[in-house]
Parts: C-alpha cells; structure tokens; sequence
C-alpha cells in the first residue's frame, strides 16, 4: 500500500469510526466489514459516505458506480478511490 | 367470495395456487403450499409454548420469507402480531414486550447480545437458527412441531395485529387492529390496484411498518408474488434487479423514488412495470412529474395516503387523474368516508381547509390499553388524523400540513419529544430541541439544538449516547450547539422560531 492509500484508509476510518461507531478504538472496525452486513451503515449512512466522497475527497459517485462492490467495506472503498483517482 | 379473515383467504389461495412461489429472495423461494406447511408447523410450535388465541407475540425480524411464516402462524392460532422494527435498541424491544405483556419473543439469530441483554424478563424466546442458543428455541427444531391445520372461528372484531408508532406524547402507542380491518383494507387496496395471482412486486418496505404490511397481504391474499431483494443503499442495484426479476409492481416512499431518479439509470431505461405505488408522507409535485416523465408508457403510478390508525390506506388518486389533480392524494377507499372539520368538530364545505377525519371499516379497534389517548383519537368511530386538508368539488382530498410537531423523515413518523427526551439524559446537557429541516431525498431530517457543555469529549458521548438508545432513523443527523432555545413568556419553547 503506498502512502496515498495509507492516508485514504485513515482518512475513511476515521469517517467511520467517528461518525458511526463513535469510538476511537480502532479495533472496532475491520477493512473488510461490510458496512451494512454488520450494521455499520443504512442506506442513509451510505448516503452520507457518498456526500462525504464528494465534498471531503472530491470523488463524484456515479450512479452506476453505487454498488455493494464499490462501497460497502474499507477495503472495497480504497479500491474504488483508486481506482478513480488513477 | 372474500374469506372473513386473511388467515383463511391464505388458506384459500393456497388450494388454488399452491405451487405458485409465494415469496423469492437472492437465495430462496418458498410456493404457497410449502409457506402453508411450514405455517401450520410453527402454529404447532406456538401453541406447544403456551400461545393461546388472543395472546401477544413479538417479532424483531427483517423481511425474509421465515418473517411471514412466523407472522401467518401467529393468525393460524389466532394470536395477536407485534412486530417491531429489528434495529430497535434491546430498551424498546424490553418496553414494547411489557406494554403488550407478550408470550412470545422472536428474534433474528445474529441478535445474540439482544438474546443475552432480554433474557431477564420473563418471556420465552425462539430465534431463528439452526442450533439453539441455552434458554431459547431454535428455528429448526421448532419447525419439527406437529402441524395445526384446523381453521379459527375468529369472528370480526377479533384483534389481530398491534403496530407500534410514535403518539404526540410520551410513548409510542400500540395500534391495535382488527382481522375485520385489515381484510376490508386489503381488499380495497387489491380492487383499485386490480392485483392477480400474475403479479409480482418487487418489495423494499419494511414489512413490520403499516405501508409494507399492506403490501404484505394485498399480494398474498391474491395469490401474487413477492420479490425480496437488496437494500435502497443501492439503488442501481435494485433498478437492476426489479428488471432482471420481470417483476410486475413496486412500492416506494418519496425518496424511494428519489434515489432513483437521482441515482440510478432508471429516467433513461425506466423498468416495465405494470404500476407503482407512492404512500409513506407527501411526495412534491416537481417529483411527481419527473417520475411521470420517465415512467416507462405501460406503468401506472398510484399516489396513496393512509395511516397506521386506518390499517394502512385511506384514499387513492386513480392514475388518470395525476395531471387533472396533480398535488391530491385522491378518494376515499371503497370502505372509507372522509370528513373535513374545523377546531370544534364542524364538517366544513368544499375548498374549506380543517383537520381531516376518517370513518370505515379500516380504523383501528383502539390503542392498546391506552383509552385515553384512543378517547382523543376516535370520536364516535371518526379517526382524527392530525393531518389538515381540504375536499375539492370533485371529491378529491388535498392535504396541507400536520397540526402537530410530528417530523417526517423517509417514511418515519417521528416525535421529536422522544428524542429530546433521550437527549436530555445526559449529564451535562441542559434542554434540548429536535426540529425537521428540509432534505432533498428524506423529505426532512433530524436536526438537533442542544443546550450545555460543549467540549469535543461531550460532543462524542452525545452521538455514542444517542447511537445506544435510539434507532438509526431518529439519530439526528446535525447537531448543533446553542445557548439557549427560544421560547415563549411561560416558558413554552418556540419550535418554528429554530426552522
């Protein structure tokens, strides 16, 4: 993982970590959770991700690029940032 | 000929469409006689617990096809369904249990730490797994129960269901309805949407809330499929899915359909469905008529208003006259009058703005145990909606607000002195507010005026603090600090001065 994915991850975790499970424990949470499988986020919190991509990281979600694939774990969100990005 | 119960028009279906699939998921389907068989099993269950006719059983379970077997067991011995909505925090479950001082408790089979934290209570638990967690009943083993196949004498005004929703004060309140309420308002709502055993819809509603319980058994009662697939944090996902399925019907609130339009592909290749349906709060007029535009030509769209108190629906805008009404949410149901009135209780004329009450088969029996909020809601067999509106000439009801601070968020009926009430636990806030502001998918979120100590620590514990006792949908969304909320000369706070 190179340095901008390190500060990608952190920046994601830290989103989720804080706004959703309200902990700084970073044991609460695994890059490969889904986030709605275990309950992390709802379709309003997935909203909120997409809102977040934008105005945080300038990432516009497409709506063909809303799927569980893209969006629904740490891991599976790094890969699509980078997938954008390069 | 309609059956005097949905219980028996199931059994009814099942004789004539048995091998029909009743229900499909990603994984599964189940046919009418394979749901029918599994039914009468857990009844055999049920009543091997002690459940008699009459009793309360609670469930906590997401839509899947073991949520309806659970449920139309539960009318197969003539017991009464709770079911609650499975985010709710183990408190609500707790308080839910104890206001309907239910018999039986059933739960999904990953909530073991809700397992664990309810099982002090005196209240017998099956969860649905295949192996039993110590002191419940797993799935499994209870579907081995010798089958109950006898029909009920249930007579009309038996009760059948109670249907938790936010009151303008204090507690939730249990809507408690009738066998009698719910078959005439199903089938009400299966003659104008003229649904048949060839239907299919494809359902994201959750079945424990009023609109997708209708849903529920307007399309079983038909001999009709049901489609469970995917969650609205996709909405691609489900364009894609509802095409691919050939599904025939879909139900939506407002920002059902706003997710779709704003992220999907369904205004360039809308899917063919046969109609849609819109309940679950006001949809904008602008939203109607950019849906209207990218319906695909063979799709009705059905604009709906209804309330947990009247069963689900009251009135219907028949789809041709979307343009020539373009705003009103239609006529009463076959079963339902509907009345315009003033402060006093006055019928007002025509065009006359005023509280909107309902009369007819579809209004609740009362509130459970609650006679007197029940006294304060159904005058005389009328139901005081809360809503104001008006009737034009043509008989078309327009509503025009609430006369309470109820939000709407989604389909969610919110009390804000729920949530302040949470809010105000805490040590260190003094008094808070809860207000809705506008949302462009929601329709209103939840924003939050806090008065006390605001230190980053307090700010954390106050979204850990709300996380732990209420749902996700009351969570609000903003947060703000202020140092003190307006109110009036008697100290009365003045909500409308915070939007």
């Amino acid at each position: 993982m190179n340095e901008d994915e390190n500060n990608t991850e952190d920046l994601l975790r830290t989103f989720i970590l804080e706004n959703y499970l309200f902990t700084d424990d970073q044991k609460k949470l695994n890059n490969s959770d889904s986030f709605l499988d275990t309950g992390i986020l709802d379709s309003m919190g997935i909203l909120e991700m997409i809102y977040y991509l934008d105005e945080e990281m300038s990432i516009k979600v497409a709506p063909d690029e809303m799927i569980p694939a893209n969006l629904d774990s740490i891991n599976n969100l790094i890969a699509f940032i980078d997938k954008k990005t390069n | 000929m309609i059956k005097p119960t949905l219980i028996e028009q199931f059994h009814n279906i099942c004789g004539s469409y048995g091998d029909h699939i009743a229900i499909q998921n990603d994984m599964n389907e189940i046919t009418y006689k394979e749901l029918k068989s599994s039914i009468e099993r857990l009844a055999g269950f049920y009543q091997e617990q002690g459940v008699k006719q009459g009793d309360r059983v609670v469930l906590v379970i997401d839509n899947s096809i073991n949520y309806v077997i659970a449920f139309y067991a539960i009318w197969q011995i003539g017991a009464i369904v709770v079911a609650l909505n499975p985010q709710s925090k183990t408190h609500e479950i707790e308080k839910s249990i104890n206001l309907c001082q239910a018999k039986l408790l059933i739960l999904e089979q990953a909530d073991i730490q809700k397992i664990n934290s309810l099982n002090h209570i005196d209240i017998n638990i099956l969860q649905l797994s295949e192996a039993n967690i110590q002191g419940t009943y797993s799935w499994q083993d209870a579907l081995n129960s010798k089958p109950i196949t006898m029909s009920l004498n249930i007579k009309k005004a038996t009760a059948a269901q109670i249907i938790f929703t936010s009151g303008t004060t204090g507690d939730p309140k249990g809507v408690l309805l009738s066998h009698h309420n719910l078959l005439r308002n199903t089938h009400d709502i299966t003659d104008y949407l003229e649904l048949t055993n060839n239907d299919s819809v494809f359902n994201v509603l959750p079945f424990h809330y009023s609109y997708g319980n209708s849903v529920l058994h307007t399309h079983l009662s038909v001999g009709a499929k049901i489609i469970l697939n995917g969650s609205m944090a996709f909405p691609q996902d489900i364009v894609d899915k509802i095409r691919d399925s050939k599904a025939t019907g879909f139900s939506g609130v407002p920002s059902t359909y706003s997710l779709f339009l704003n992220r999907s592909d369904w205004p360039d290749n809308p899917p063919a469905l046969r109609y849609i349906t819109q309940a679950g709060g006001p949809m904008s007029k602008s939203l109607i008529h950019k849906l209207l535009n990218t319906l695909n030509p063979r799709t009705k769209l059905y604009i709906m208003y209804g309330q947990t108190e009247a069963s689900a629906r009251i009135s219907w805008l028949p789809p041709e006259y979307l343009d020539k009404k373009m705003g009103s949410v239609g006529i009463p149901l076959n079963s339902v009058k509907i009345e315009i009135r003033d402060q006093y209780g006055n019928s007002l004329k025509h065009n006359q703005n005023g509280e909107v009450y309902v009369e007819g088969d579809n209004i609740m029996k009362e509130y459970w145990n609650n006679p007197n909020a029940t006294q304060k809601t159904v005058i005389n067999g009328w139901l005081r909606t809360g809503d104001i509106g008006h009737i034009d000439e043509d008989g078309f009801l327009f509503l025009e607000g609430r006369n309470n601070d109820m939000i709407k968020v989604g389909a969610h009926r919110i009390n804000p002195l729920e949530l302040e009430e949470v809010i105000n636990k805490l040590d260190f806030v003094n008094e808070s507010a809860v207000i809705g502001v506008d949302d462009e998918i929601l329709g209103q979120k939840l924003r939050a005026f806090v008065v006390g100590d605001e230190s980053r620590e307090n700010q954390f514990c106050l979204k850990k603090h709300c996380n732990e006792y209420l749902p996700a949908h009351k969570i609000p969304r903003e947060i703000k600090w202020i140092s003190q909320l307006p109110k009036t000369a008697s100290g009365k706070l003045k909500r409308h001065q915070l939007i």
